[in-house]
């Protein structure tokens, strides 16, 4: 069969240079193609268990390949820091940099030879452990994932070595517009002492004071199993990755957490409009940060309709936001919006790099969007269900890699929701009314409140933003200091 | 129809039996394969792991085909493919895949174009529609208004991407160094500002003519798909799609430099910059593999040498890097050290000759060119969790090499690399050979460059 089509091959080569207009005629290509019925998706089962110590542990098995992907889920991140700003980032950098048994770089040499990949990253509520490896280096990459998480060293010469790092890294970002924008931003809508405003990886002056029993307390506090969540998901049954765990995590004691470990921070005052400039001499864009506090993570109705919301207004490609700034105005190379839902209300923020000459157009219409989405221009039935089918369909496709299904599940056991909440989700979603992302625009979008940063060439940009009248304007350093 | 009963079963990466057990697994990635009478390849991998379908469609065209006056082209043509073709309507291309919750993006770099989307496996035959549409239709649709915008955007993504990103016009600078005036590697794909102002409609026609034709472009279909229904929907949607003019296939064009290049760039960074550049081997060469390690035991992860010496114990440099960037026809190695304040880059570039000196003496040592072939080993196999990565995989082996399933013949050469190999590729291409020291420093730093050895007191 396969040989004789291989001979027509040829022969068809030639008649279909002849009869293109033939073929075509029989296709109506001005009909999309209806999708087929919807797979049948199977949601990942996962079996909770917990260690003698409180560690739970989250098992899916999935054999498709001969990998194992994990991660440990810390309840620690710069949310924690205090006046140290900086203090769980460098927690969390330092696990790897030496053990009560290996030194930094004969550590870094026990993770090459697995060619494995293990690292930890605190960003602003949790700290994340994460591991890939082979399975058949499986027992020894998770015991090298206990030795960092419950044997570091935190030694002084490597927290030195650290802090040189990062105070030269922290220079470096006046380099870089989209960290100043923002940095300020964050700082702006928060207030510089709450936990949401202040910098995650610290200041000039907190990481130069930052101590090593600062490092140990704060680890010392909020490491512990009964703080975190291990999930594992690849080439791996229940009983095994039980068995990993305990090797690797076993030994970790548990202890009693201080009440800071589960405080949520409050939502700030609100603040009046205001437009903060900081001048980036020659820059051939300008970073623009517009919005306030957004929403916490939940499972009320809200939630879902923000989700919708968003999905319209700048969350995806063909967004209002983006279709008009990039798609329509050709001022910038993307623009778009989004909630960061944490445990307490994490910003809302709008954000573009555009062409300087075009800031304050870039600002009007991004403003005239922000605006018209609550009213004048409120969303179309057919907006809200191309954006509910978005939002649902693209299940299939997050759940489709087992690093996929690990930050999946790691999301929803930090926030202590239950695995069904994958599942919940998509009927949540399918369950939102134009009228309900209305409501919610009007109340969760509130104009007359938003922070706007731009870091541009102030030279071209203070004069036309001004006219513009968003707000009184403030210059400031790229510290986020008031200049006069 | 015996050979896809066998393979079947999908991805495995299974364990050999014997003694290489421990260190080598097969990895399969079966692959139907056939060609539409208009010179359309097309390429069917079914993964039944997940109800997902991947479409990536490679076409054989990158910027190294402009012609002068035209830099940036083939990516701005890139972008004009997702304004709509004549049967999908203005702005609707990414509003098909998106509601069908897919995801969907192209990428454009000196050798090819490719367009690839992820959807789930209902929606197979929308993208197919959608890709063969601009295939075939897309001059019906386009318009000055449109081009002018994209036009606009893409300067755009050169301001984001390089104008206004520390550092980002040394990358455009090397190459301009390293290839010579008209080498298809001596411009950036992102192009110059005035070419792109440049950019007509009679470019996109005839861009859109001559290069997107069926013949010169290759299809993967790959997930929870049957090879006989993808065989069905590609005759139906690309089947009447006319075959364009004979392409010829871009030949290895090694460019040798004839003395060494010392270039400064003043930029608005806090902290000075070296790369050093060497022009080495192409894609597929024989000595791509050793080259590759020699740069993993250079310059990448935190137990290389040069990592461990400027960065771990000298604490002169902020990071350091090295790579092997084997292209289509010609490669490069590149080392780049940034300076802490206060440290010489001078004294950077040498430490990196005498490290590069030193593998080239005595080589890697066992430790290290093991851990360097397991890191290679568990990138392959991770590589594979990807639907879409291993699309795009299946098309740059078939596009470069002709045949999609060479996954272990690739990861073959890697495993084969000796220590010899990489004493022998440092001397070849590296030792005492002309090169390019490209330093960017802090604007009106100057002094802060690289110097020559000799002008060094």
């Amino acid at each position: 069969m396969k040989r004789s089509l291989a001979h027509h091959a040829l022969a068809t080569a030639l008649l279909a240079v002849a009869i293109p207009g033939l073929l075509s005629a029989q296709l109506d290509r001005s009909v999309p193609p209806a999708p087929g019925p919807a797979p049948a998706v199977a949601t990942p089962t996962v079996v909770k268990r917990s260690l003698p110590n409180g560690l739970q542990v989250w098992t899916v098995t999935q054999r498709e390949l001969p990998t194992i992907n994990a991660a440990l889920v810390i309840r620690a991140g710069s949310a924690h820091d205090g006046a140290k700003a900086g203090l769980a980032s460098m927690t969390a950098g330092l696990l790897d940099e030496g053990t009560a048994s290996r030194s930094a770089l004969e550590f870094a040499r026990a993770v090459d030879a697995l060619g494995a990949n293990l690292g930890a990253f605190a960003s602003d509520e949790r700290t994340m452990v994460s591991l890939s490896t082979l399975k058949k280096t499986g027992a020894a990459a998770f015991a090298l994932m206990g030795e960092l998480v419950t044997r570091p060293a935190f030694a002084d010469e490597e927290i030195e070595r650290d802090r040189k790092s990062r105070l030269q890294a922290l220079r470096q970002q006046k380099d870089q517009p989209t960290v100043i924008a923002s940095r300020t931003f964050a700082q702006r809508v928060y207030g510089p002492d709450h936990p949401y405003g202040r910098p995650g990886d610290g200041t000039v002056e907190t990481i130069g004071a930052i101590t090593r029993d600062d490092i140990t307390s704060f680890y010392g506090s909020l490491y512990r199993p009964n703080n975190a969540v291990l999930v594992v998901v690849g080439d791996v049954t229940p009983d095994e990755a039980m068995t990993l765990a305990t090797n690797a995590l076993g030994s970790w004691e548990r202890a009693a957490l201080p009440a800071t470990a589960a405080a949520i921070p409050a939502r700030p005052a609100a603040r009046p409009a205001a437009v903060y400039l900081i001048d980036k001499p020659g820059a051939a864009q300008s970073e623009i940060r517009i919005g306030h506090p957004g929403a916490a993570r939940s499972t009320d109705p809200d939630y879902y309709a923000l989700q919708v919301l968003n999905a319209i207004l700048g969350g995806q490609f063909s967004s209002r936001i983006n279709m008009n700034l990039r798609e329509g105005k050709g001022y910038t190379y993307g623009a778009r919006s989004g909630w960061t839902f944490a445990r307490g209300a994490g910003p809302f923020v709008a954000s573009a790099g555009v062409f300087t000459a075009k800031t304050d157009s870039s600002l009007i219409e991004f403003m005239r969007e922000l605006r018209e989405i609550r009213a004048g221009r409120p969303v179309t039935a057919e907006e809200v269900a191309f954006a509910k089918r978005l939002l649902v369909q693209s299940y299939p496709r997050t759940i489709e890699t087992n690093s996929g299904v690990v930050s999946q599940l790691a999301d929803l056991a930090f926030f202590g929701l239950p695995e069904s909440e994958m599942t919940a989700y998509l009927s949540r979603v399918q369950a939102v009314r134009p009228a309900d992302v209305t409501r919610v625009a009007r109340r969760y979008l509130q104009p007359e409140q938003f922070t706007v940063v731009v870091v541009g060439d102030l030279a071209q940009i203070r004069a036309p933003v001004e006219a513009l009248g968003l707000g009184p304007v403030a210059v400031l350093d790229a510290e986020g200091r008031p200049l006069p | 129809m015996r050979r896809l009963l066998l393979l079947a079963a999908g991805v495995a990466a299974l364990p050999l039996a014997g003694p290489a057990a421990a260190h080598a697994q097969e990895l399969r990635v079966p692959t139907e394969t056939f060609t539409l009478p208009n010179g359309l390849t097309v390429i069917v991998h079914e993964d039944h792991s997940a109800p997902v379908a991947a479409v990536n469609v490679w076409y054989h065209v990158g910027s190294g085909r402009e012609v002068e006056g035209r830099s940036g082209f083939a990516h701005l043509f890139e972008h004009m493919m997702f304004q709509g073709s004549k049967h999908v309507g203005d702005d609707k291309h990414f509003a098909f895949i998106q509601e069908a919750g897919g995801t969907l993006n192209g990428s454009t770099n000196a050798d090819r174009t490719n367009y690839f989307e992820l959807v789930p496996v209902n929606y197979l035959e929308r993208v197919l529609w959608l890709e063969a549409d601009r295939m075939g239709f897309l001059l019906d649709a386009m318009t000055e208004e449109k081009l002018t915008n994209q036009r606009d955007v893409v300067k755009n993504e050169r301001r984001q991407n390089y104008e206004n990103r520390p550092y980002g016009m040394s990358f455009i600078r090397m190459g301009e160094l390293l290839y010579p005036e008209d080498h298809p590697y001596h411009w950036p794909t992102i192009g110059y500002q005035e070419d792109l102002t440049a950019a007509s409609m009679e470019d996109v026609k005839s861009f859109f003519r001559t290069w997107y034709a069926p013949n010169n472009a290759s299809l993967v279909v790959a997930g929870d798909v049957r090879p006989a229904e993808v065989r069905r929907l590609a005759e139906k949607y690309f089947g009447a799609i006319p075959r364009g003019e004979p392409i010829p296939e871009p030949r290895p064009r090694a460019a040798p430099l004839t003395a060494d290049i010392r270039e400064i760039l003043e930029d608005r960074v806090t902290l000075p910059q070296v790369q050093i550049a060497w022009p080495a081997v192409e894609l597929w060469h024989a000595d791509e593999p050793a080259l590759n390690m020699l740069a993993n035991v250079l310059g990448q992860g935190k137990t290389s040498r040069l990592y461990e010496r400027l960065v771990y114990r000298d604490q002169a440099a902020q990071s350091v890097s090295a790579n092997h960037s084997a292209r289509e026809i010609a490669g490069a190695f590149q080392v780049s050290v940034m300076a802490r304040e206060g440290t010489s880059l001078s004294q950077m570039e040498r430490v990196v000759y005498e490290e590069i000196n030193r593998l080239a003496t005595e080589g890697p040592t066992e430790e290290e060119l093991v851990a360097a072939k397991n890191g290679a080993e568990s990138q392959f196999v991770m590589s594979l969790a990807s639907t879409l990565g291993k699309a795009d995989r299946l098309n740059s082996y078939y596009t470069f090499k002709g045949k999609p399933e060479l996954f272990n013949e690739d990861l073959a050469r890697f495993r084969a690399v000796t220590a010899d190999d990489v004493r022998r590729v440092a001397r070849t291409w590296l030792v005492n050979r002309p090169h390019v020291v490209l330093s960017t420093v802090p604007a009106g730093k100057r002094e802060l460059a690289a110097q020559p050895a000799e002008a060094t007191p």
